[in-house]
């Protein structure tokens, strides 16, 4: 194949827009208001309850914490009860630390920084934001969330500060203000673990990404 | 040997649609289906306030962009750029595929594996990555069962619903060397492909994935799915590129907001899938995985045609599959009766206007006119009419049967002229109440209707005009 | 709505409003005791009915099968035919609908016949909604289907064109006194006659009427009733082909537009019975 990409692009790129031009062609054009979103505009209060009960339907499932110091026990809890080995692919101990120097990861857990590459039942992340209108969380590729992490482990274990927690999908795009030059690599709204009903319309979860999905609440104290 | 066919089929629906209805297994399988899609999306829509502000902002975000195509695109464009990525325009699928296989080749790619992407469709990309000797593996699973059957997907969002759990089975057996192993439970189907393909996502080359929406002020691609399979194939391999077609795009991400709240609803029944995924770029410096090149191609395939014309709000299709899924023609023939990529009534539309009016003359005329489809369509395409327009434009380009054109024209000149027009109606009285069982009535001219039903009879003492003609005169003359 | 004055709008609804039948093609072939019906109907409820005697078809064959020029022909010989009446009411939701939302597209490039058509538009009524929503009629109720189950089918274009699938069951059962009102399983789906759909692809229309005839059975309905002649004919012709007894009559339904329940206007045999079937056995 010897084509010149380059300049076979700038001739399909001509035909096309040649198509395309509108009659006021220098105008930057004005995104119309929208109209007021009649969906609720939660109040700050509710957003736990709210993230909770959007995210329980998804067939996730969750604890609570006070502190972060009881992250390791909890992991290990949850990979004696689901996973079938103790390997735990995580970059966030550092963040842990931070936060707890004393913090102490039991045995038998075993932990791997860096990316996943298959070989690790347990992934644990540290979630950027909440969405309480869907009860999904959102992951932004990092070297302390490496996009792998969410998805080839059997069991995705995600920490998440109820602080975090936005409203709604517009809210939470604000927080994360992106401008292009400066994207991350990949943002993972995640909703649920994996699933598919490609076979006679069953629900069957644990396709491709992790089978389950677990969320460390971190409440502040009352 | 390609993975599908390359061949547009959509001159065969009348035979296909036949033969599908006698195939059994294929009607246990749409059997199944029906409902639960239509079902899940009714719950969903009653589970918001209000679906209808959700669908008007849904549609103000693509009625703007669509009318400002140009520049989104092109600010599309610069913004990938400035996030390390790169932009290519094909205005034809081989164009499309020729791209590609040069980014493929470049990197000596020897694997690749696919997200679903309705466009590759479009372009039978896997058919020509196969020819140039590049293995490719499909990777959302019911891509992936209809490429061991050798057959295009029936379905844009769930591509094998026309396939039984044993045939699914089957395919695996006669695949993975199972040994006696059993697939007898769904589940069991799910992880033998998990762990088939789980090797396949780490081997791979290069990824290829679609894109549900293209952000122009972020430069990013957003890819919904359910089963992770497409931010797999997206993150693991060196390579990223992903198809789109023009009207993927849209302003930013609030925009995106508003689409997104509209597409899982009226697809799945599902509020939200379990994975939104947004791709900026190649990976950035201190990242730990993900490609070290991000290609986007973007295709127009005569959709630059369709702006400024009659089927312009074709653009604002989304993909969702709900006319399929609430269409009665397609619940009952099925997607592969309709002959190539996009089945049903959104597929009636584009295939004439996608690949040639001439030889998908069918398509336009299968339906019923039921308004079904425009009635669930979240951004409110005027399916129906479309399909008119495209029998309007059969009808200008003869492409209609002769006897058929001739019988409408005498019958619209009839109804301007009503002596003659009633005269006929009595004719057509008297010939179908002395029809006998052999008369060409139902042996020709009617004779599909009766293959099936009977006609009910009309009223022995005439018509509805004749009989109250009769009265009033009657009247009148006991009045005088 | 009505583009009549407001004094002599309300004048309307006072006194007798002056009403133009247009029967359909169908219904004046097929189904003259609906026409009747449908008078006897609109003159309970204080109309004065006139039937055009130069009516014939509202165009819709032509329209939906790409003969839109000719379509523009018969609407203005409509047009022209109906103008000039207070409302024209229609026993059928399709041909209503051919009236009020197609017509005015047909002349999108014509403002003289824009204004008409739009004008017979707002005035053009299918009969339930007539009734009902119109007229606010009180409907004179009547026991001859006591004891009966009585299931109403939505055309298509009743129910997603005119939005109007309240009003037929609302006369259903202020009228029919002592029957029940049953619902098909699916209430959504089309019948699968859509015109020469029903002949363009015959069989995968006959699937779908068969389909519908399972939906009925399992309703336990014995009278079925719809306010389109089209999908009648379609719904009658597969119930009368599955339930023919040895002597070519078919007992299991009373299938009629439902006018003719409204008024209880009976006289004519089902449309189910009184089929091809039982004068063609060699």
């Amino acid at each position: 194949m010897s084509i010149n990409l380059k300049r076979f692009n700038r001739i399909n790129r001509k035909k096309i827009f040649n198509k395309l031009e509108r009659v006021d062609k220098g105008a930057v054009p004005a995104i119309p208001k929208r109209p007021p979103l009649l969906h609720p505009q939660y109040d700050i209060e509710s957003l736990t309850d709210i993230f909770l009960s959007k995210f329980s339907a998804s067939a996730a499932s969750f604890q609570s914490i006070d502190s972060l110091t009881l992250v390791p026990e909890l992991v290990l809890q949850y990979a004696e009860q689901h996973a079938s080995d103790m390997n735990v692919v995580t970059n966030i101990s550092e963040v842990l630390q931070k936060n707890e120097p004393s913090l102490l990861w039991p045995e038998p857990l075993t932990l791997h920084h860096g990316p996943a590459n298959g070989e690790q039942s347990i992934g644990l992340s540290y979630a950027d934001v909440g969405i309480a209108e869907t009860g999904s969380i959102v992951l932004i590729s990092s070297k302390k969330n490496p996009t792998s992490v969410n998805f080839l482990p059997d069991h995705h274990i995600v920490i998440l500060n109820e602080l975090d927690i936005v409203p709604n999908i517009e809210m939470m795009w604000k927080k994360l203000s992106l401008v292009a030059g400066s994207m991350p690599r990949a943002i993972n709204i995640i909703t649920g673990p994996s699933r598919t009903a490609d076979i006679e319309q069953t629900i069957q979860l644990g396709a491709h990404g992790p089978r389950s999905l677990h969320i460390l609440l971190l409440m502040e104290p009352a | 040997m390609p993975s599908t066919a390359p061949h547009n089929q959509a001159a065969f629906f009348r035979a296909k649609s036949s033969d599908a209805l006698l195939d059994d297994s294929l009607q246990a399988a749409l059997n199944h289906a029906k409902g639960g899609f239509i079902k899940k999306r009714a719950e969903a829509i009653a589970d918001v306030d209000s679906f209808e502000s959700y669908k008007q902002q849904a549609q103000l975000v693509k009625n703007h962009t669509i009318n400002n195509l140009d520049y989104y695109l092109h600010l599309f464009e610069q913004n990938v750029e400035k996030n390390g990525g790169q932009v290519h325009w094909a205005s034809t699928p081989e164009q499309l595929n020729n791209i590609i296989l040069h980014i493929c080749e470049r990197r000596d790619a020897k694997t690749v594996t696919k997200g679903k992407s309705m466009v590759s469709e479009e372009a039978y990309l896997n058919a020509s990555l196969e020819a140039a000797g590049i293995n490719v593996t499909e990777t959302d699973l019911g891509e992936y069962i209809i490429q061991l059957a050798k057959e295009p997907p029936s379905h844009i969002i769930a591509p094998a619903i026309h396939k039984t759990r044993q045939q699914v089975e089957a395919l695996f057996k006669e695949a993975h060397d199972l040994g006696d192993r059993q697939l007898d439970r769904i589940a069991e189907l799910v992880d033998e492909a998990r762990s088939q393909l789980r090797q396949k996502f780490l081997d791979a080359d290069v990824g290829i994935t679609g894109a549900n929406m293209l952000i122009a002020d972020t430069g990013s691609a957003m890819i919904v799915t359910n089963e992770g399979n497409g931010d797999l194939t997206a993150t693991l391999p060196k390579v990223h590129i992903i198809t789109a077609s023009i009207e993927k795009v849209v302003p930013d991400l609030e925009s995106a907001s508003a689409i997104l709240r509209v597409l899982a609803r009226s697809a799945t029944g599902q509020a939200i899938t379990s994975y939104t995924s947004l791709f900026s770029g190649p990976r950035n410096v201190d990242d730990l995985d993900g490609p070290d090149e991000f290609h986007v191609v973007i295709l127009d395939n005569q959709r630059s045609q369709m702006l400024n014309g009659p089927y312009e709000d074709m653009l604002k299709c989304i993909r969702c599959g709900a006319c399929l899924n609430h269409c009665p023609v397609y619940s009952t023939v099925g997607g592969h009766a309709y002959g190539w990529v996009y089945p049903g009534p959104m597929g009636a539309v584009l295939t004439p206007l996608m690949t040639s009016l001439k030889q998908s003359k069918d398509l336009p005329n299968a339906s019923t006119f039921c308004g079904r489809c425009e009635e669930v369509c979240p951004m409110g395409i005027p399916i129906p009419e479309m399909l008119r327009q495209l029998r309007n434009q059969e009808h200008k380009e003869h492409l209609t049967p002769l006897i058929s054109r001739l019988s409408l024209a005498a019958y619209m000149w009839l109804t301007r002229h009503h002596r003659l027009f009633h005269w006929a109606t009595k004719l057509t009285h008297w010939a179908i109440r002395n029809a006998t069982s052999n008369s060409i009535i139902k042996t020709r001219l009617l004779k599909h209707w009766f293959e099936a039903r009977e006609l009910p009879l009309d009223d022995e003492k005439g018509t509805f005009l004749t009989q109250y003609d009769k009265i009033i005169k009657s009247t009148v003359k006991g009045q005088q | 709505m009505d583009e009549v004055a407001p004094n002599a709008s309300q004048d309307l609804e006072r006194t007798s409003p002056h009403v133009a039948l247009f029967v359909t093609c169908l219904v004046n072939q097929f189904r003259p005791s609906a026409a009747f019906a449908s008078i006897k109907l609109l003159e309970q409820a204080g109309c004065k009915v006139s039937v055009p005697k130069a009516q014939t078809c509202c165009g819709q064959p032509g329209y939906n099968n790409g003969l839109e020029k000719e379509a523009i022909k018969t609407a203005k010989s409509v047009i022209k035919l109906l103008e000039d009446h207070d409302y024209v009411v229609v026993p059928s939701g399709s041909c209503t609908g051919m009236i009020t939302k197609h017509y005015p597209k047909l002349f999108s490039d014509d403002k003289v016949w824009h204004k008409k058509a739009t004008k017979l538009a707002n005035k053009t009524w299918e009969l339930c909604q007539f009734l009902v929503e119109k007229r606010k009629a009180e409907i004179i109720p009547h026991i001859a289907l006591s004891g009966q189950k009585v299931t109403y089918h939505d055309s298509c274009s009743c129910k997603r064109e005119l939005k109007n699938t309240e009003a037929p069951r609302q006369l259903i059962q202020k009228s029919c006194k002592g029957a029940s009102l049953v619902e098909l399983k699916d209430t959504e789906t089309c019948c699968g006659f859509g015109g020469t759909f029903s002949t363009k692809f015959s069989d995968i229309s006959a699937r779908l009427v068969s389909d519908k005839a399972s939906d009925i059975k399992d309703s336990h309905a014995n009278v079925i009733v719809s306010a389109d002649l089209g999908c009648l004919i379609n719904i009658a012709g597969i119930t009368a082909r599955q339930h023919i007894d040895s002597l070519g009559y078919t007992h299991a339904y009373e299938v009629r537009h439902i006018a003719e329940i409204l008024a209880d206007n009976r006289d004519a045999p089902s449309m189910s019975y009184n089929t091809t079937s039982i004068i063609t056995t060699d």
